[in-house]
């Protein structure tokens, strides 16, 4: 290769490499995508995988879970230095603690050293939520959780594979203590093959350009991403700014709301600090977000808000400053429950430094994701004479939020997937599962009105066909914790899961964040909330009303009502002059419903 | 005399390539008319009787075969231009098409608004029926749901209606009903259901193929009937194919029920030529790279059998029908030179086009394309381009890097060209390793063929990213689709649902082979209906195997020819296969952990008969005679005196080195210092590694 020519011209190999890394990175996350046993992995994409430099910067990352994902440049500090020194060719790490730098304990973590010339070189890790972890929950969701042991097993960082050579001892220990040993088996199986993968790739890269030649060229990469977000962050004025956002309540203490303080300072040096402090303190149960996930959220609120994809290595992390404080629930202290940190608590945290950063520049901003109610459960599939347990994705359908320019997408997802998190496909779900989908189809009316109006939220309609245990895990039950809509912009109707019980024929509301039993021919029901709006309902583009009107969305009332627009429902067509007399009158009781 | 014809319309030019008898070629081009595409066949063909001095209806009858590859239907989804269609499907699911599955494309940008689905939603509509998933009746379809769905489409003017019911790839009882009711009820309006189009499981995979089958389904009928028609009138009795996206051509009437196995017409002509350009030199395995414009094709070929991709998506929606597995990146002679907010140098995606074009066209383009830094590096001659049809201007190239990339990144007009030239080939370079070493096979030991007008420029150095050994660089670059065309065989994909453990004790043969001889039957009718005899059908099993649990399959090839039935001892070589493949794609495999058979894949080819290329005449080795001029080209650091070749007078035996530039009409090959060139009996380029002797370079991509 003409490599004098790629050092004088330092700036074009930086480019290639860049766009290398990225495919190296789906590479990883497609292994483990492509070949595991859990439909957590396969269908949902719970996953995320990083590749990181030797001093552990990370390089690029794949955001399936974007939450996941934003954790990985924390979690593998803790593996490296866990074991520094003492690092070999060969090895496998796995991880789990969330004290230790992890997000939640389902979340497993499994990690290659990648050497070259018998020194490491690059790092890869393959990310994703298993199927059981131990503990008492759900796939590792236990409403009743008082602490971290009561989550799961916890595994401080581990070898795995020793020097090429399989840990057996440590293998079967995690397989002894999960009650689906062979999916979870099958997932560690899918992660190692992925980081292999990524090793594969990122040997043939210094093969071919040589060592040296990639290393230098990382600093150019990380340096510009830097320049470019302390670009934008410096297009905001410099000051202090306060949100505040609560969650339904602790599961312990009911109807009691604990809250989400964050002062986001706007340096006058492209920084942002971010201050978590004033937060409540944490509670006895699985709703603490761990610091590893609290950091993780945090930097995917300020990037979210910046225009345009930012990419995600070390250069985007190194303007955002967190500050928190140990014994609240956003940075509790061991041995806390927390598994419920990568879903409300990521939604909770979000929404707080979003509030606070709206206020610097409305036209940025996104009105909240809807919040999630999540069904998970477990039992004994008939049809293939298995054990299951499933998180039901399809309890993820909410719509996304509104912002200037853009209404929300409709089952865009919560906070935490953001249009990653790949929807059920219902007849896969079907086979795998004793169940019948009845409906998973968009049901407008429930999402929050604005100019740009939330994302349309999914009817969901499950019949199971065998009894099961099930937990409803999440939040946006209460009128404090559904998503605040921004600047004019309503909230959505909040979250009401309910069963259809087929020996009594009533529904009933599932109360949230608690066990409950399914008898065969039960049906869960659940309209999954939009997302929040942005902007005054009444500036809203007529036209966008009425095509809303056209896909049955919404109806000529509620047109007339909450967005001042008149339908000649015969006509199928926009009354201007009634519209124009509706919009001058204002709206009859405020906007919004 | 028989003259048979490759056709390909493109969307500025339609390319013909016409062989006769003897095997001899004529190209011929007509600008594309997208209003009535047929308009510019026409065209084409009266030239070509015209050189022969005969009116078309005199020439039309000698015409054997006329092999057609189209962007018709393509352009059609790209420009919105598609029929108005419905769509019915099972109550309570009416979203699948709109919400995709839930996934927006970029995740951290908010400003990005979700695509507007071909159906509209008040023209989706839900009826009550039910299917379990293993196929048995949980609800009876409601005629009066249809009947209703009917008359909403007929008010509402729809011409082509897509029916996808749950699980109908297990039972498609419900949706033939729906199907012979509404065909009933809207005469003249093209019905296409999902268990014809695609029958696997995925509703939103299989329910959106369909769509796109429905919506181009009429505008692909008028257009084969309006064609049809137009030769049929000229007196042409011969054979008109129609290319599919998978490689193999297929007749008028196929294409009109399966209209969605048009989408990727055009480029899949290319696969098969690298196929055929392979052949000649007895290499199996080939990745064609073809660039334009606008866009860098790439294509993996092994063992003759381009690769096959299900995972298409067209405009945000998926196309699940099995197609050539063209990766296509934003990288061009348009692709546009720029300094990007983080200060990083990059090339395209977003590209000049055709208008305002590069900066050196002068037709209103300011920013510096990838044509640009071509021109100052001193590879395309500014008075020579196109044949000399255009001429180009250097000022305005080295404005254009002046102002956007020059005084950004404080490089020279050559470093700034040089870094384009550069970016752009690696990105190329990245096109090819996604379609190669991330499905588990080495570029080091494939064989380039590269095509369009600007791919020879850049094939050298992209062939040393890769360290590939080999470049051909065909005599008709410009037709290169055109040639896979008329080289095509007839070809159908057939899938079966069959679901048992691949293991001694639990594969149940007799049901396999029962399946196997149903996809067969159903294969040898459509080809006997084609007019293929038997002799001619060779026939291809793939199995799709999972380990037991896993949700996707990786298709294996069943070791297994024709007529014949598998029999039990080649399930352990079945076996290993999977593993082996496992391991290269994903970086382990489970030897001795069960195998689960999801899925039988047959395809189907009729082959036809090859017209036979010409042969050209030995024209020595010195290829001085051709040397036109010599000029300055950038290489590396260094301005190089390279001597520039007339391409139309070299042929075959001709041999040159690098540093060299040979001019076609329609593109430039590009040799660089270490490179040399040999033109084979066919007169097509050769490029190989100085110091190598042609036998070792082939030794090392045989």
């Amino acid at each position: 290769m003409p490599d004098s020519t790629v050092k004088t011209v330092d700036p074009i190999l930086a480019a290639v490499l860049d766009s290398r890394f990225s495919a190296i990175v789906d590479l990883v996350a497609g292994a483990m995508m492509r070949t595991s046993m859990s439909p957590i992995f396969a269908e949902a994409r719970d996953i995320a995988a990083a590749i990181f430099d030797k001093d552990l910067r990370l390089i690029a990352q794949r955001d399936w879970l974007p939450v996941l994902a934003s954790n990985c440049s924390v979690a593998i500090k803790e593996i490296a230095e866990y074991w520094e020194g003492e690092v070999e060719e060969g090895d496998v790490f796995i991880h789990n603690d969330a004290f230790g730098r992890n997000s939640h304990q389902p979340d497993v973590n499994v990690a290659k050293p990648v050497f070259h010339d018998g020194q490491i070189a690059f790092w890869v890790m393959a990310k994703g939520h298993h199927a059981d972890i131990g503990g008492k929950g759900i796939c590792g969701y236990d409403p009743n959780a008082s602490t971290c042991w009561d989550d799961g097993l916890v595994l401080k960082p581990a070898k795995l594979y020793q020097a090429g050579k399989i840990n057996r001892s440590l293998w079967d220990f995690i397989k002894s203590n999960t009650k689906l040993p062979v999916l979870g088996e099958a997932d560690l199986n899918c992660q190692i093959g992925a980081c292999v993968t990524g090793e594969r790739a990122l040997v043939a890269l210094m093969d071919q350009y040589g060592h040296q030649a990639v290393e230098a060229s990382l600093d150019t990469i990380m340096d510009a991403t830097e320049r470019g977000l302390r670009a934008k962050i410096s297009e905001l004025t410099p000051g202090v700014y306060y949100g505040e956002k609560a969650i339904d309540d602790d599961v312990v203490n009911r109807g009691i709301p604990v809250t989400v303080r964050a002062k986001v300072t706007v340096m006058g040096d492209g920084e942002i600090e971010i201050d978590l402090s004033d937060s409540d303190p944490q509670v006895p149960s699985y709703m603490n977000s761990t610091w590893g996930n609290t950091y993780s959220v945090s930097t995917m609120a300020v990037l979210y808000f910046m225009p345009g994809d930012t990419k995600r290595n070390a250069g985007a992390l190194r303007p955002i400053k967190l500050i928190t404080k140990k014994g609240t629930f956003v940075d509790p202290e061991f041995p806390a429950a927390c598994s419920m940190c990568t879903c409300s608590m990521t939604e909770t945290i979000f929404e707080a430094i979003t509030l606070a950063l709206a206020q610097t520049k409305p036209e940025w901003a996104t009105a909240a994701h809807g919040k999630m109610s999540l069904h998970i459960s477990t039992g004994f599939n008939p049809n293939n004479e298995r054990p299951f347990a499933t998180i039901d994705f399809a309890t993820c359908a909410n719509g996304s939020g509104g912002t200037e320019g853009y209404d929300g997408w409709p089952m865009g997802g919560p906070t935490h997937c953001m249009g990653q998190l790949r929807s059920p496909d219902p007849e896969i779900m079907e086979i795998v599962l004793p169940v019948i989908i009845w409906q998973l189809e968009l049901t407008g009316g429930r999402e929050g009105a604005g100019k740009y109006r939330g994302g349309v939220g999914a009817n969901y309609r499950v019949e199971y066909t065998a009894d099961a245990t099930a937990v409803e895990c999440g939040q946006g039950h209460a009128d404090w914790a559904v998503p605040t809509g921004l600047f004019g912009g309503t909230s959505p109707i909040p979250n009401a899961p309910r069963v259809l019980r087929k020996d009594t024929g009533e529904r009933v509301r599932i109360p949230v964040n608690t066990f409950w039993d399914i008898k065969a021919g039960d049906i869960y029901e659940q309209d999954m909330q939009g997302g929040a709006g942005w902007g005054n309902p009444f500036e809203r583009n007529p036209e966008s009303v009425l095509k809303d009107f056209l896909d049955e969305f919404l109806t000529a009332d509620d047109a007339r009502q909450i967005y001042g627009v008149v339908i000649d429902e015969a006509a199928q067509s926009i009354d201007w002059t009634a519209t124009h007399a509706a919009r001058a009158a204002g709206p009859e009781k405020g906007p919004g419903r | 005399m028989a003259y048979k014809i490759g056709i390909d319309v493109g969307g500025t030019f339609t390319d013909f390539l016409l062989m006769e008898d003897d095997g001899s070629l004529e190209v011929y081009k007509a600008s594309s008319t997208p209003q009535d595409p047929s308009v510019a066949v026409l065209n084409g063909l009266t030239q070509m009787a015209e050189a022969r001095n005969i009116n078309l209806d005199q020439f039309l009858p000698q015409v054997s075969l006329v092999a057609h590859g189209t962007t018709i239907t393509t352009n059609a989804v790209l420009t919105g231009n598609v029929a108005r269609t419905g769509l019915v499907t099972t109550e309570g699911h009416r979203d699948w098409l709109q919400t995709r599955r839930g996934l927006k494309p970029s995740c951290y940008d908010p400003k990005e608004g979700p695509p507007e689905p071909l159906v509209p939603r008040k023209l989706r509509r839900p009826v009550t029926e039910r299917v379990a998933h293993d196929g048995t009746e949980l609800i009876p379809l409601s005629v009066g749901d249809i009947l209703d769905a009917a008359r909403i489409f007929k008010k509402e003017g729809v011409e082509a209606v897509a029916v996808c019911f749950l699980h109908s790839f297990v039972n498609p009882e419900h949706e033939r009903e729906a199907k012979n009711l509404l065909e009933k009820e809207l005469p003249n309006v093209y019905v296409s259901t999902s268990s014809d189009v695609l029958p696997q499981v995925r509703v939103y995979e299989r329910g959106s193929t369909t769509v796109f089958n429905a919506a181009v389904g009429p505008v692909l009928r008028s257009y084969i009937g309006n064609l049809l028609g137009k030769l049929e009138t000229n007196g042409f009795q011969g054979i008109l194919l129609i290319m599919q996206s998978n490689g193999g051509m297929m007749s008028p009437q196929v294409a009109m029920d399966f209209a969605v196995n048009t989408l990727l017409s055009g480029p899949a002509g290319g696969a098969t030529s690298g196929v055929y350009f392979g052949d000649i030199h007895d290499c199996k395995n080939v990745i064609t790279m073809d660039m334009g414009g606008t866009s860098f094709d790439v294509c993996l070929i092994r063992e003759r059998e381009p690769e096959i991709s299900t995972e298409l998506d067209v405009a945000l929606f998926r196309m699940a029908a099995p197609s050539i597995g063209i990766h296509t990146v934003g990288a061009g002679g348009g692709s546009i030179a720029h300094v990007d907010h983080d200060g990083m140098f990059r090339v395209g995606p977003k590209s000049a086009g055709a208008f305002p074009g590069p900066a050196c066209y002068g037709t209103g383009g300011t920013e510096p394309a990838v044509t640009d830094a071509d021109l100052l590096l001193g590879y395309l001659d500014p008075n020579y381009f196109l044949g000399g049809a255009m001429s180009v201007s250097p000022e305005l190239a080295r404005e254009a890097f002046d102002t956007h990339v020059c005084n950004k990144l404080s490089l020279s007009e050559e470093e700034a060209a040089w870094g384009t030239y550069k970016i752009v080939n690696s990105n190329m370079a990245q096109a090819v390793r996604v379609t190669s070493i991330n499905k588990g096979y080495d570029p080091r030991s494939a064989f380039l063929v590269t095509a369009g007008g600007a791919g020879p420029v850049h094939a050298c150095a992209i062939a040393d990213e890769l360290e590939a050994p080999m470049i051909l660089v065909p005599k008709i670059s410009s037709v290169f689709c055109a040639t896979g065309m008329l080289i095509s065989d007839i070809k159908h994909d057939f899938v079966r649902v069959v679901h048992m453990i691949l293991d001694p004790k639990n594969m149940d043969v007799p049901a396999f082979n029962a399946r196997v001889q149903d996809m067969r039957k159903e294969a040898l009718d459509v080809l006997s209906r084609e007019g293929i005899s038997p002799e001619k059908i060779q026939l291809n099993y793939w199995a799709d195997i999972r380990y037991e649990g896993q949700f996707n399959e990786i298709a294996t090839p069943v070791p297994m020819k024709n007529g014949s039935r598998f029999a039990f001892g080649m399930l352990s070589q079945l076996n290993e296969n999977f593993n082996k493949r496992h391991d290269a794609l994903f970086g382990y495999s489970l030897p001795g952990f069960t195998q689960e058979l999801m899925s039988l894949r047959l395809t189907a080819v009729g082959v036809v008969d090859k017209p036979r290329f010409q042969e050209t005449g030995f024209m020595g080795e010195d290829a001085s005679a051709s040397i036109k001029t010599t000029r300055n080209m950038y290489w590396d650091g260094e301005w190089l005196t390279t001597e520039v070749y007339d391409g139309p007078s070299m042929g075959r035996g001709n041999t040159l080195v690098g540093p060299a530039i040979i001019e076609e009409p329609t593109t430039t090959i590009v040799v660089p210092p270490n490179w040399q060139v040999t033109c084979d009996r066919f007169s097509n380029y050769v490029l190989n590694h100085v110091g190598m002797s042609l036998e070792e370079s082939f030794a090392r991509v045989r």
